[in-house]
């Protein structure tokens, strides 16, 4: 049993990194209507920029982390900055072809130093406070306990931060930017400095996640950061309804939920029914489930299981 | 310069071969309800387009209070104090109607993140205060009852009339209002002229394309007339319409002009 | 240097016959259809099925693959595009992208993530040419470059000298006119899927001949296949064509030429040798559709709208 408390406990930690990343996306496509396809590339820059200030710069953890979503951040300005000139849907394609671009970059550039990058990943990367844990005699279990209270702390921040945005006059001019450009540019509005914005602070929450990601996993690889991992962030947001931060919840709770029953519902199909699933067939299983939904919930709930909250007029 | 408010001189714009503007000339004098109208077609709304900076001239200038506005940024246009409402374009749809006319507002406190963190005191004040005169705007376009409620959600009358109550609340100098009631019933079109009227004699001043020529003549203290990307006539609304070459003008429709 | 010429040609085959469903379904229904390339892998397959499994020689079973594919592309309308025609297209591209993976993943679970072939006898022509080094050459590649150059013959015959042609280019420029003329758009929009997935599927089975049969051989596509449609002004089939032509040429050239001189000659000096490794082949096509993105946003040959 405490093998499978053990799993929970990293099952939720990795759940609320996600819950960053789906935050992150909200804030982008929910509130300001931009269609990031290539929404991982934040998730990737700051688990390897924080990587390689600490693991071969020899940076402190925390500034680390913290440079990674700054890194994130500055991508995200470089990414809006075409939005300007670009059609929303070809956009759309550039920001998938960004975030392949930076991957095959970490795909084909070693690492120096003990860890040597490329396909082989970074191994080795230190987790915060985990010698102290180790002098003082903790279990590894109390250690996944630790981080996954550091993880929620920082998604109850984020979620917080949100929240707050989502109803400040900013994130109501980038509401009037999801439907046409035309009227808030006849109204005045910067259309292009709200969008610069906006990613900005999407990627940043994203390459947070991605510090957080990286110093939890001690590894990282470029294999991490395909293209159907930003297909997950958006299934996230589509299914708990773009525009609610709390649907993000929801919605990364119910698909990591569904992509992480590969562990359990092989084994629960054979010990009720006497099924036997290969583990191959399954994984791909849970991804058609999770597509199935997707078009589901675009063509019967477009606004998702919580739908955007009408702001109403204090008296 | 001359005190004009608006002044356009020399607008050439074509899209391919097609001459949409062939050198149009005309100047909006402070204090008025100035009209422009045109059959189909005639280069209206592209004279709003160019005059608002949606589209660049290929010839000619605009002034904007003595100051050269033709090669600037619809939000620098806007800036500058000249706003616009269009044709088709909606306001959002997915906000609700106070929404959209908070959206209005220049220079918010609340849109820049020094002043969120900073000065939420004084974002929340400036909230207020553009709250109540919102709140004012719509009883005057009778929309007060619909505050709350999505922007998608209301008929094409009642689209046109918040586009109007938003632009009043950007509060600029010069209103330019494309087509302010197609598609409007005429005791509501009766209700824009007097509001429009009523805020012509608190001081404000409009660019009014329309092709109600009863709405024209009851709000529009003088027009001009744009055909096939000229000004053939201008002057008094009355006396203006009653001309022939702008009855004809009218009366032939683009297909009896020479290619244009 | 041949053997980049004729490897880019290859390239170009393939990526040409997937860049003309894509950009036709674009300038018909105002989408980017992710969803497209997967025909390519479900073509594959079906002519695997029907060749090594059920023991058809391969062109017929080829043949049937590809019409199966191409009603495959009319249902896929009938049962989730059809029904969004009034959504914005945002959602309609997400749908399509879930839609990918839903059928990639099928294709993986039927089949097995492993790579598979046709069965084809390994055949390797030598040829000498002026240059130094020989040319090898495989009977299949010449069959990829020959039969894509027959079905885009076929395909500027069907768009110009046939009434469902005009009726097609009449329904890309302006439905509401079209319909209004007497065209059945909606059974344009029928042809439109079946010609482009038809097309994926018969670029897929290329693909598979001349290398490997595996679930992502769409997918993984995408970006090439994009940037081809965009580089090109996506709506315009012929615009696509000379897109797989550049993106053809770039991936492969931009990793086999000496850039040293050529950045000695910008004023860089990186040594005398420089090359960019063969990883960054894929990277090329991203970096040219950008690029042609940031200079050029309505493509080479599209019109300014």
């Amino acid at each position: 049993m405490t093998g499978f408390v053990d799993f929970l406990v990293y099952l939720l930690t990795i759940a609320g990194i996600w819950a960053m990343l789906s935050l992150s996306l909200n804030v982008q496509f929910g509130l300001a209507g931009l269609v990031d396809l290539g929404h991982v590339a934040f998730f990737m820059l700051g688990a390897y920029v924080s990587t390689i200030l600490v693991v071969l710069n020899g940076w402190d953890i925390t500034f680390g982390i913290l440079a990674g979503g700054g890194a994130a951040a500055a991508f995200g300005v470089l990414m809006a900055l075409p939005t300007a000139r670009l059609q929303q849907d070809y956009w759309a394609i550039s920001t998938l072809a960004v975030a392949e671009i930076l991957r095959i970059f970490f795909l084909n550039t070693s690492l120096d130093g003990p860890n040597v990058g490329q396909a082989l990943g970074v191994s080795g990367i230190p987790r915060p406070l985990r010698d102290w844990f180790n002098a003082e005699g903790y279990s590894n279990a109390a250690y996944g306990w630790f981080y996954l209270g550091l993880v929620m702390a920082c998604l109850l921040a984020t979620l917080v931060f949100c929240i707050w945005l989502s109803r400040t006059p900013f994130a109501r001019t980038l509401k009037a930017l999801r439907e046409d450009d035309a009227v808030p540019l006849a109204l005045g509005k910067r259309v292009s400095f709200f969008r610069i914005r906006a990613m900005a602070i999407g990627g940043a929450i994203g390459g947070l996640a991605g510090g957080l990601f990286a110093h939890y996993n001690a590894f990282i690889e470029p294999e991490y950061f395909r293209p159907i991992e930003t297909f997950l962030i958006w299934a996230m947001v589509i299914l708990g309804g773009a525009g609610n931060m709390f649907g993000s919840l929801v919605g990364t709770f119910l698909v990591m939920a569904l992509y992480n029953s590969s562990r359990f519902v092989p084994g629960w199909l054979e010990n009720l029914f006497g099924w036997t699933i290969n583990g191959q067939v399954y994984g791909s299983l849970r991804l058609i489930v999770i597509g199935i939904i997707i078009i589901l919930v675009i063509l019967y709930l477009p606004n998702g299981l919580l739908p955007e909250r009408r702001r109403r007029s204090a008296p | 310069m001359t005190d004009a408010l608006l002044s356009v001189r020399g607008i050439e714009k074509r899209f391919g071969g097609l001459v949409a503007l062939a050198g149009v000339s005309m100047e909006v004098p402070k204090g008025l309800v100035y009209g422009l109208i045109g059959p189909n077609g005639s280069g209206k709304t592209t004279l709003f387009n160019v005059v608002s900076g949606f589209m660049r001239q290929d010839a000619g200038t605009v002034a904007f209070e003595g100051r050269d506005i033709g090669r600037a940024s619809p939000h620098r246009v806007a800036r500058l104090g000249l706003c616009r409402t269009f044709q088709a374009t909606a306001c959002p749809t997915r906000m609700t109607v106070m929404e959209n006319m908070l959206l209005a507002p220049q220079d918010q406190l609340g849109e820049g993140f020094v002043n969120l963190v900073a000065r939420p005191r004084g974002v929340s004040r400036q909230e207020r205060a553009f709250r109540a005169r919102a709140r004012d705007l719509l009883a005057i376009v009778n929309l007060a009852g619909k505050a709350d409620e999505y922007a998608g959600s209301l008929s094409g009358g009642q689209k046109k009339l918040l586009a109007l109550a938003q632009i009043l609340m950007a509060d600029p100098k010069l209103i330019l209002l494309d087509e302010p009631v197609a598609g409007v019933n005429p005791v509501l079109a009766e209700e824009i002229a007097a509001v429009i009227r009523k805020l012509r004699d608190e001081g404000r001043n409009f660019l009014i394309v329309e092709h109600n020529m009863h709405f024209i003549r009851s709000s529009c203290d003088r027009i001009s007339v744009l055909d096939a990307g000229r000004i053939i006539a201008e002057g008094e609304p009355a006396e203006v319409l009653a001309r022939e070459e702008v009855l004809r003008a009218y009366l032939a429709g683009p297909a009896a002009r020479p290619a244009a | 240097m041949l053997q980049v010429v004729v490897d880019s040609l290859i390239r170009t085959a393939e990526l040409s016959l997937l860049a003309v469903g894509v950009t036709m379904t674009y300038g018909m229904l105002r989408f980017a259809n992710f969803a497209h390339l997967e025909f390519a892998a479900i073509g594959a397959y079906l002519a695997l099925a029907l060749s090594t499994g059920a023991g058809l020689p391969l062109p017929i079973a080829a043949a049937i693959a590809i019409v199966i594919t191409g009603f495959f592309g009319i249902a896929t309308d009938f049962v989730i595009f059809r029904r969004l025609r009034k959504a914005a297209p945002i959602m309609l591209m997400i749908a399509s992208f879930a839609l990918g993976i839903v059928l990639r993943e099928t294709i993986r679970a039927i089949w097995g993530p492993g790579g598979q072939s046709y069965g084809m006898p390994l055949v390797r022509w030598r040829v000498e040419t002026w240059e130094a080094r020989p040319l090898f050459i495989t009977p299949y590649q010449v069959t990829v470059i020959v039969t894509a150059i027959v079905a885009i013959v076929a395909f500027y015959v069907l768009l110009s000298r046939t009434r469902l042609g005009v009726a097609m280019r009449g329904t890309a420029e302006n439905a509401p006119l079209a319909q209004a003329s007497g065209i059945d758009t909606n059974r344009v929009i029928r042809w439109v899927w079946f010609i482009g997935a038809a097309f994926a599927a018969l670029g897929g089975v290329l693909v598979g001949l001349n290398t490997q049969i595996k679930p992502d051989m769409g997918g993984g596509l995408i970006i090439e296949v994009f940037a081809a449609a965009i580089l090109g002004g996506i709506g315009n089939p012929y615009g696509a064509m000379l897109g797989a032509l550049l993106i053809g040429f770039a991936e492969n050239v931009s990793v086999a030429i000496n850039w040293g001189p050529i950045l000695q000659w910008f004023g860089f000096d990186a040594g005398d040798f420089v090359f960019i490794p063969t990883g960054y082949k894929a990277a090329s096509a991203f970096v040219l559709l950008i690029l042609a993105l940031l200079i050029r946003p309505q493509g080479l040959l599209g019109a300014k709208r």
